[in-house]
């Protein structure tokens, strides 16, 4: 696509989000700010998936982890220390990501993969029901909107909105490393072995070690958006590791397109826009979303994003395709002919 | 079955038109708005529906007994899907379009996210349905009544009138799904059967609580350890649909016939609507609400007459009776406030004792937990009946008896 | 003791039943099939509508079974034509969601027709009750679905091994574009095998009923199990199923005498556990 138009609508989402406080209903301010935090989750998530060609199916094991570790921190009172403890969910995300996959990575691969990680995070989900120091079934509630001090300046975040403008905030500085991260060398292998894991390893990369990044990345960042997520809900509860918080990021990761680095955020929206647009179709709501879904994998199975690329492309001929995105549609498309 | 099936779609599609009208975004004159937000998807659904359609009876008895003036009584329903999340999304929804009264349940997860926020909406809100401590202890707020037992209460309550009525029940078995939100039911049970025990001078005999993980396919092992231990007497607490999942394996071990006095927690006629005639021969159940307990309590009567026309079912669940109370609660303490402030509203619905479907409503002043009268059924399998089982007979307890102390803004430790 | 291993085998077994269709379609179409466990369920509504609270006989059950066995099938045709067709070249994942999305609408579908009620069918009388097995009560319903299990298994082993049809199945799940060569019509064997994944689905269904309660959930409960069974079996090996099904039993079993405050996290553990040491399965083939 062009990398103006690209711009532009970026752009021009971004004002949208950040004005929304003024004018939309809170329900679904709430819902929004529900649904930025799943984005960059799912972005997280395809980090592994569309990059790596990895499928996690225990991802909300990883965002519950981060979500959990933010509200006992601030329920014990570190509102002090919040942007650090932001920084500790997520190395805390990414040191179990990386011992799982260290184990996992070596092992399997593949459906086996995705059953591994459902499982281990089933387990998590068990433990963390059972455990009456964090709540137990009924989670950890009444987690406080921190406020804190960057040097001289104060930051209150407990306050009407404050903590939604800095939801997007550090959400799009979330979204903006891993762009950054993934049109870096280490994206493009990532691709290499994706699209040719033997070969490329012929070519002297360490396979393993690039998924192991890969893997570990990917939890970073579900655990970022899970301590993001925390202060935003106000309350935790196992329910957030289960199989359907797992799939969510899927969901929105194909509904939007895996080839694409935005396909994720756009998966997010639109999925939740339908939800919302639904709300009050009591009964039929699973038949709704089935019916969404299938559509998409049998019509458009690039997803939003490709198939917006390719209306876009059609419009405009001449346009070279640009670098990022469509290429990796491209690749998607001639793998799955 | 046929009936059910037309009437499920019948109501889906009501419900689905209904909802989907645009509501005024101000409450016109002569019209007041509640809120109503339970899960209508995901786990709940099953009693959603049923606090749904409470919601939308006692609304429609309340106009036409010309509550609050004749005014027009509109419900503003919102699935909440059983998460926190959905919870939050709703209230925040409806409380955004100046809906002050709210009823929301049942789950606990849901109401802990809403709770904390009904201050600065200036809200006041009735909980349908929940049993667990927290709402009314840690998670206190003036704000909000419960409408629903605690599990001290009726699991303490079910305890103590085992130990009266069934003196020779000497040796209790119990088994429970291994989720602490039933902990505190089972727990009570032991605690108020024993002492009750002990006060008439007798000792009973409780064995370890077996365990069984929620959501399981098989409780053979289980049955076959309660039909081998010489137990005389079985408490069971076993969440939703692996309820009736145990009682049909047990019969393979004739558990009914072996075991003297069974007795369940809190799954009543569900477990008697889907097993009819293969119900166990005799069970002890604690229920929320039973439609047909007390023939002179019109509004309760009143109510499942109305159900019943509209979907052709005599039985609803206990959430039903506690959907219906919730808004009566509502209505009328706004009738006493005259206005929709909160602090009109709650020293209005803490002075008032309605009738309801529950009988007398009325809340403990310091932690504005319900304080009613607790219902017993027992029913069980009976050739004679053409739906193959009958309610035997009723017993109440007065629910305040059995309340845990209250500790408002402190976690309850027992 | 006794009595635990014939109760873990007749876990084991009622798993087994619904995991052998799910594994045939994956050995044949490389899906792994979300909504078997929704079409598990739709097989058990269809009987319990045809047979009511109580059935009056053995052969009733077995008949009500078999009928939705074949309705279930025809649906799996329709789900074949309209979905996994068009989406079976493309990347597994895909078709995973595919199969996600229809197990919603299924699963939709079900609580539109049947409700939200739990709804629960006896045993039929010569199912009901029990007898001594030595010193230890065996339930005659567990014996069943034992039986059925095994019998399952031996049927389904002797058509693939034995039969022409079975062969040609198995050629086409080793390589399909070589059968496509060798002159064999793989739409049609892709229906067949479809068709039959389904209907075992279906009758898994109409012969567990008696031990279940039915509602809009009871897919989920069994769907997981499946998973973890045909997973530690090997993907598309009938007797890997068989086997893995009587193993996470039996692991099922210990966790409920061995480690009673903490049931039903063996299985999980197991599942780990089997999956790092032997990643491909019991009996799975080498991945490539």
């Amino acid at each position: 696509m062009n990398p103006a138009i690209k711009a532009t609508l970026l752009v021009l989402s971004a004002l949208v989000l950040l004005a929304l406080p003024l004018w939309v209903n809170p329900g679904l301010l709430h819902l929004v700010g529900v649904t930025i935090v799943m984005g960059v989750f799912a972005v997280a998530w395809n980090l592994l998936f569309g990059y790596a060609g990895l499928a996690s199916f225990g991802s909300g094991g990883l965002f519950s982890i981060g979500a959990y570790f933010m509200a006992v921190m601030l329920r014990a009172g570190w509102q002090d220390g919040f942007l650090l403890l932001i920084l500790v969910s997520m190395a805390a995300g990414g040191l179990v990501a990386f011992l799982v996959g260290a184990i996992a990575l070596r092992r399997s691969s593949g459906i086996y993969l995705a059953i591994l990680t459902l499982a281990l995070s089933e387990v998590l989900r068990l433990f963390l029901m059972r455990w009456h120091w964090i709540g137990a079934e009924d989670g950890l509630p009444n987690i406080v909107r921190p406020s804190f001090s960057i040097g001289i300046a104060r930051v209150d975040l407990s306050n009407g909105h404050s903590y939604y403008w800095f939801l997007c905030l550090a959400c799009a500085a979330m979204v903006a490393i891993m762009w950054w991260i993934l049109h870096s060398p280490l994206g493009r292998t990532l691709r290499a072995i994706r699209l040719d894991p033997e070969r490329t390893a012929f070519m002297g990369v360490n396979v393993y070690g690039y998924k192991l990044a890969a893997f570990t990345l990917s939890g970073i960042f579900a655990a970022g958006a899970g301590a993001l997520y925390a202060p935003w809900a106000q309350i935790v509860t196992p329910d957030l590791g289960n199989m359907t918080r797992s799939v969510q990021p899927i969901l929105y990761t194909l509904l939007g397109g895996a080839s694409s680095f935005w396909g994720p955020l756009i998966g997010a929206f639109s999925f939740s826009a339908i939800e919302y647009a639904t709300r009050t179709l009591v009964g039929i709501q699973e038949i709704i979303t089935g019916a969404i879904l299938l559509v998409i994998i049998l019509v458009f199975p690039t997803g939003i994003a490709g198939a917006f690329s390719r209306f876009v492309g059609a419009l405009m001929p001449s346009e070279p395709s640009s670098r990022h995105g469509s290429s990796v549609a491209s690749a998607v498309r001639t793998e799955t002919p | 079955m046929k009936m059910n099936r037309r009437n499920v779609v019948k109501a889906g599609l009501a419900g689905a038109s209904v909802l989907a009208m645009p509501y005024v975004a101000r409450s016109a004159m002569g019209t007041v708005r509640i809120g109503l937000i339970t899960p209508l998807s995901g786990g709940g659904e099953l009693y959603g529906n049923y606090i749904k359609s409470g919601a939308e009876i006692a609304a429609e008895r309340l106009m036409k007994q010309g509550a609050l003036g004749g005014a027009k009584i509109e419900l503003v329903i919102r699935d909440d899907k059983g998460t926190p999340d959905g919870a939050l999304t709703a209230f925040r929804e409806i409380t955004g379009d100046g809906v002050k009264l709210i009823a929301q349940g049942l789950f606990t997860s849901g109401l802990l996210a809403t709770l904390p926020l009904l201050k600065e909406v200036d809200g006041t809100l009735v909980m349908v349905g929940p049993g667990s401590l927290p709402v009314t202890h840690e998670a206190f707020t003036p704000h909000a009544f419960r409408m629903g037992y605690t599990a001290p209460t009726f699991g303490g309550g079910q305890g103590a009138l085992m130990a009266k009525k069934h003196p020779e029940a000497n040796k209790w078995a119990f088994i429970r799904t291994d989720l602490s939100s039933v902990e505190d039911i089972s727990g009570y049970f032991r605690l108020r059967l024993k002492e009750e025990a002990e006060k008439a001078g007798r000792s009973v005999e409780l064995m370890d609580e077996i365990l069984v993980p929620y959501k399981t396919a098989d409780f053979r092992n289980q049955a076959s350890q309660i039909a081998g231990s010489g137990a005389d007497a079985l408490f069971t607490t076993i969440q939703g649909a692996d309820n009736i999942t145990f009682y049909k394996q047990a019969r393979g071990f004739n558990l009914d016939q072996r075991i003297g006095l069974m007795c369940d927690s809190g799954n009543e006629l569900a477990i008697a609507r889907a097993m009819g005639k293969t119900t166990p021969k005799s069970l002890w159940s604690w229920t929320g609400w039973y439609p047909y307990a007390d023939p002179d309590n019109t509004a309760s009567i009143e109510a499942v007459t109305m159900y019943k026309e509209r979907t052709g079912e005599e039985y609803p669940s206990g959430f039903f009776g506690f959907a219906h109370d919730s808004i009566l609660s509502l209505v009328d303490g706004l009738e006493k406030a005259g206005s929709t402030d909160s602090a009109k509203m709650i020293p209005a619905i803490e002075s008032s004792t309605p009738t309801g479907c529950l009988g007398k409503i009325s809340y403990r002043p310091e932690d504005h937990t319900f304080a009613g009268l607790l219902t017993f059924i027992r029913f069980g399998a009976d050739e004679s009946d053409p739906k193959g089982w009958k309610v035997f007979e009723v017993e109440h307890l007065n629910g305040a008896d059995y309340l845990e102390p209250p500790t408002p803004g402190k976690k309850f430790e027992r | 003791m006794l009595f635990a291993i014939i109760n873990s085998l007749t876990t084991g077994m009622a798993v087994f039943l619904v995991a052998a269709g799910l594994t045939l379609i994956y050995g044949v179409m490389r899906i792994l099939n979300f909504a078997h466990g929704a079409f598990f369920m739709v097989g058990a509504y269809l009987v319990s509508s045809m047979v009511g609270q109580a059935p009056p006989s053995t052969l009733a059950l077995a008949a009500a079974a078999i009928l939705a066995a074949f309705i279930v099938g025809l649906f799996g045709l329709v789900v074949q034509r309209v979905v996994l067709k068009r989406v079976q070249d493309a990347d597994e994942h895909y078709m995973l969601i595919a199969t996600f999305a229809v197990m919603l609408i299924c699963v939709g579908v079900v609580k539109l027709i049947w409700g939200l009620e739990f709804l629960s069918v006896s045993p039929p009388p010569g199912l009901e009750g029990g007898n001594m097995l030595g010193p230890v009560f065996v339930p005659t319903f567990s014996i069943f679905v034992i039986v059925c299990g095994v019998l399952a298994f031996l049927l389904l082993e002797l058509l693939l091994q034995r039969s022409w049809a079975g062969k040609m199945l198995t050629a086409m799940s080793r390589d399909r574009l070589m059968a496509q060569l060798m002159g064999l019509n793989v739409p049609v064997w892709m229906m067949v095998a479809v068709g039959c994944s389904f209907a075992l689905a279906g009758l898994a269904g109409g012969l567990l009923l008696p031990n279940q309660t039915l509602s809009p959930v009871l897919g989920d409960q069994f769907l997981l199990m499946s998973f973890a069974t045909i997973i530690v079996g090997g993907l598309g090996s009938i007797r890997g199923a068989f086997l893995a099904a009587i193993l996470l039993g039996l692991i099922d079993g210990f966790n409920a005498i061995a480690f009673p405050n903490i049931p039903g996290v063996g299985i999980y553990i197991g599942l780990v556990f089997f999956l790092l040491v032997r990643p491909n399965g019991i009996l799975g083939e080498e991945q490539i």
